[in-house]
């Protein structure tokens, strides 16, 4: 199990290496500047009396500031006459000094991942105030998701070609093909609004001027539970719809093998040929979808936290690549790999807990 | 689910079934206009004395010095003062931490200027010249990273305290400007004591920060002070956000909102100029993208005002019966304004010579209905839009009003059109021409922000439009930063944009001296020459407003003849403020509304009279 965990992160290793350096090659080899950004603020109407805009000297200023006057990154052969050529890899560049730092900063190695072009604020700081949100809906979305859907899923897959099964199927295929979007905006209508029914504010995780000093840690879980009744909802019904027919079609299949026909001849009950026997083999494919779910879980939805006005990870990122923050978007990638091979090293791990047939030595051969 | 079919047809009935009575606006179509207050409190408004502003970003930071952004200079207004105040209703520059606007000398390069008594920071040390002197050498420290000021401040020579008047001090200019009468004074004023307590800035003068030789980097005590300085606590921790105005930042909730308090005892508890006034306790900014949860926000109450919601929200909510129970909203001009770029450099890009010649402009410009485009875009408001003639805005004082608007003239531009040896000769319904032996259809492409809608509908009917003489549109959308790219390299044929502009007299050069097509900067269409640079250049350095104006009219009327854009309308902005409140004021100028003036009805009911005076 070590030996497999160790192998794994060394083979990852290089990988994010490659990941953030392309990144960093995309995001340097996309149209515009983030200095443009910074001399013309957040605002889609240039300033039309604004001389820093042509100031080529102000414009110098702040890509020496930023690094951005530095070689992305670069490397040389030696001009030894071998077969092949010592590479030889040069420091004075901006993916050196993200990684390693410079006289003004210190680089990713030393836990500091730089600061926003566009906010100065640090990005760990962007990062830790918005993530959260960005989990905590993936998560809860994915909780409910699982509760309603492996039930719902069996309960299906046991009453094959019935007349609430086609209902169920064709609901679940109209609730999956909907999207996201127009489901948030048809729930707020519906919730949110003084001429249907208000139950539920229609935007942000908290009332507009955060909670009183002496508040409990009651008052305060209930006074931002209705902010976060709406979105979760949306956020689980797509997944719930997949999720359920997931669970349907797999155990579908597997009613039909062999040991089942077996385990009914010899005449155990349903529910424990269901529970026992069916659904332990069912759970490989959720495991699979589960382990992908990080990545977007770190990734957030844009349109979503739009609509609800959440400040998660979706925004940050989506503003970030749009206004070139380097610093940022090359630290969100690096965190979303991470993330993602956490997700891929606990789903190999519950493979093994779901399924005893596999094992760590055979994945490493 | 017989209740969710219920909520379906009940949300159909809704967006079918509208008030089909148009909305009575107030019109608004000065630069400032005070609308009349409400007699009482309506049962179900709030008693509280918190205004809740809607915004759609977080400020990029709250730093003294460093930043640039809408919502900032919005939230700075009442979080910290300068020298000179924006009278946003007179469109000038007037005293605000100084007893009087500063007196120029003859040669304009020498500003005298003498502190009020009075202004006091939180901590009640009183604000001195020594503030003053610590502003100028803050913002221009070329370790501050405040780039996009620092242009302004860079002719700045010195600053020097009267011997005999401490309250007295002159500022020196390295050369002529018009902004010089009011730039240094529209700065926030900064706190030494709170920013520099080791009186670090002292040891530096302003020459050695003027002087380029100057190794700022190599003094370690400066370095120090202005890492502190620059540091991400200054823009965003409330502990550290210093300032002389009235309101004070309580918390910022990033992506959420950001509250402000009043101050107790503040300095400028009775003063009656309204940019000092501060009658809500408590103002909250809000950030709300998404234009359905807005109209919900608003059918809530849960906003008092705006001037961010979209046009297509503006007139949902405006066929709202509760809405308008609560709610004035009105369209009120602005000074910016939208225009169609036409390239007549395009050599250097390698692309067609299509607009290279004026008279080609012209037809151009004499066949797009302005008229048109603001329907579509402000719909039943669009009579009170402003058609652009040159590039000054028609609402302010040095705009040259002898000029005629171009009205659509097809015979004209067909005429001008052949004048300029664009012909049909294939009859393929699109002209050409043959240019260095080559035969050129006049097709072009019309880069487009992919932003708004709206955008891609005024691309569209500028496209119909020109189909009338011949000329075949293809229209591009794009993202913002590919945009400017495309006009920076002068890579475009025809682009539709729009700038922002203020109240003040302009500095032409940004966009019209042609050193600023050369070096890719914002002149994107390639106008001018040396004739119309030294006019550009004399209008900077003229401190006397009348002959400044009538120069300034001067090159309105080069730009006019030249249509280096099609000129087409000033942005309205639309406003809108909850009825709870009085002394509601909407002006041209950014921010469009002030918050601080806004007075709940319930604790100081005064009725204003329609000239704008209270009895």
């Amino acid at each position: 199990m070590q030996k497999y965990l160790l192998r794994r992160i060394l083979i990852f290793i290089p990988g994010l290496f490659i990941l953030v350096l392309l990144s960093f090659f995309l995001l340097k080899n996309a149209p515009g500047d983030p200095v443009d950004q910074i001399l013309a603020g957040q605002h889609p109407e240039m300033n039309s009396s604004s001389p820093s805009e042509n100031d080529n000297k102000v414009r110098t200023e702040i890509e020496h500031r930023l690094g951005l006057d530095l070689p992305v990154f670069y490397f040389t052969f030696s001009d030894k006459h071998s077969i092949i050529p010592p590479v030889e890899f040069h420091y004075h560049n901006q993916f050196s000094k993200w990684l390693f730092g410079d006289d003004r900063s210190r680089g990713i190695f030393s836990g500091n991942f730089g600061n926003s072009y566009l906010t100065n604020e640090p990005v760990i700081n962007i990062i830790q105030s918005k993530v959260g949100w960005s989990l905590f809906f993936t998560f809860i979305s994915i909780f409910f998701a699982y509760l309603i859907s492996i039930p719902l899923g069996l309960k299906l897959a046991l009453i094959p070609g019935s007349k609430k099964d086609r209902f169920y199927t064709l609901l679940f295929t109209v609730l999956f093909s909907i999207p996201a979007f127009w489901v948030a905006m048809f729930l707020m209508f519906l919730f949110c609004n003084p001429e249907m029914m208000n139950l539920f504010p229609s935007s942000g995780v908290m009332p507009a001027g955060g909670f009183d000093s002496g508040s409990s840690a009651t008052e305060i879980f209930f006074s931002t539970l209705p902010y976060l009744i709406i979105p979760t909802i949306t956020y689980t019904y797509s997944s719930f719809a997949f999720l359920t027919g997931n669970v349907k079609s797999t155990i579908g299949d597997i009613l039909k093998q062999d040991y089942i026909r077996t385990a009914r001849a010899k005449g155990l009950n349903e529910k424990r040929i269901l529970y026992k026997h069916a659904l332990p083999n069912a759970l490989l494919p959720l495991i699979t979808i589960f382990s992908h779910v990080f990545p977007y879980a770190i990734g957030g939805s844009v349109v979503l936290e739009t609509i609800f006005n959440i400040p998660g990870m979706g925004l940050t990122i989506f503003q970030s690549i749009s206004s070139q923050d380097y610093p940022v978007v090359i630290t969100i990638f690096l965190f979303t790999g991470i993330i993602t091979m956490l997700g891929f090293l606990l789903s190999d791990i519950l493979y093994a807990v779901a399924d005893p047939r596999i094992s760590f030595q055979n994945k490493m051969k | 689910m017989k209740k969710i079919l219920t909520g379906i047809l009940a949300i159909i009935c809704l967006t079918h079934c509208k008030d089909k009575k148009e909305s009575a606006l107030t019109p608004i179509s000065g630069i400032s206009s005070r609308i009349e207050d409400e007699r009482e409190m309506h049962a179900d408004w709030s008693n509280e004395n918190t205004v809740i502003v809607h915004s759609i970003s977080d400020p990029d930071n709250l730093h003294p010095t460093n930043g640039n952004s809408a919502p900032r200079s919005e939230i700075m207004l009442l979080t910290q003062r300068s020298i000179l105040y924006t009278d946003f209703e007179n469109q000038s520059m007037i005293a605000g931490l100084v007893k009087t606007s500063p007196v120029a000398s003859a040669d304009g390069l020498t500003y005298i200027y003498q502190l009020k008594p009075g202004p006091e920071w939180d901590d009640k040390t009183p604000f001195t010249f020594e503030d003053v002197l610590f502003t100028a050498k803050a913002y221009l420290c070329p370790l501050v990273n405040d780039p996009a000021v620092k242009t302004y401040w860079r002719n700045l020579k010195n600053i020097i305290q009267d011997e005999n008047d401490k309250n007295k001090f002159q500022v020196i200019m390295k050369a002529r400007n018009i902004q010089n009468q009011y730039w240094f004074g529209s700065f926030p004023v900064l706190q030494r004591k709170f920013h520099d307590p080791g009186n670090i800035l002292a040891n530096y003068s302003l020459e050695q920060f003027n002087d380029t030789s100057f190794r700022a980097e190599n003094e370690k005590e400066l370095s120090d002070w202005a890492n502190e300085f620059n540091s991400d606590k200054n823009g965003r921790d409330p502990k550290y956000l210093n300032g002389l105005g009235m309101y004070k930042v309580e918390r910022w909730e990033s992506g959420q909102f950001i509250t402000l308090l009043k101050k107790k005892n503040h300095w400028t508890e009775n003063s009656l100029d309204y940019h000092e006034h501060s009658f809500p306790e408590k103002i909250i900014y809000k950030i709300n993208k998404d234009d359905n949860s807005q109209q919900l926000e608003f059918k809530n109450q849960n906003f008092d005002v705006t001037n961010n919601i979209s046009m297509s929200g503006f007139l949902a909510l405006n066929e709202n019966a509760t809405f308008k129970n609560n709610y004035s909203s009105f369209v009120s001009p602005t000074y910016n304004y939208t225009y169609i770029g036409l390239n007549q450099r395009p050599k250097q890009a390698n692309r067609n010579p299509l607009f290279t010649d004026k008279n080609t402009r012209r037809a151009i410009a004499l066949s797009i209905s302005i008229e048109k485009i603001t329907k579509l875009i402000y719909a039943q408001y669009s009579s009170q839009c402003r058609q652009m003639i040159a590039n000054v805005s028609p609402l302010k004082k040095e705009f040259n009003s002898e000029l005629q608007p171009l009205k659509v003239d097809l015979k004209q531009a067909a005429k001008l059109l052949k004048d300029s040896k664009w012909t049909d000769s294939d009859n393929d319904g699109i002209l050409d021409r043959v240019i260095d032996g080559r035969k050129i259809n006049f097709e072009a492409d019309l880069n487009y922000l992919n932003t708004s809608p709206d955008w891609r509908d005024m691309a569209l009917l500028i496209s119909e439009e020109l189909k009338q003489i011949g000329v075949k549109i293809n229209p591009v959308p794009m993202e913002l930063k590919l945009f400017i790219e495309r006009a920076r390299s002068h890579n475009f044929d025809m682009m539709l944009g729009s700038w922002a502009a203020g109240s003040f007299s302009e500095d032409f050069t940004q966009l019209w001296h042609t050193s600023n097509w050369s070096n890719h900067g914002s002149n994107y269409s390639g106008f001018g020459n040396y004739l119309s640079d030294a006019l550009i250049d004399s209008i900077r350095t003229e401190i006397n407003m009348t002959k400044r104006d009538s120069l300034s009219k001067e090159l309105q009327k080069i730009i006019y003849e030249d249509q280096p854009y099609v000129f087409l309308y000033t942005s309205m902005r639309r406003n809108i403020i909850h009825k709870r409140f009085a002394n509601r004021m909407i002006f041209a100028d950014r921010p469009g509304t002030l918050i601080n003036p806004l007075r709940l009805l319930s604790i100081n009911p005064v009725i204003t009279l329609q000239n704008g005076t209270t009895p």
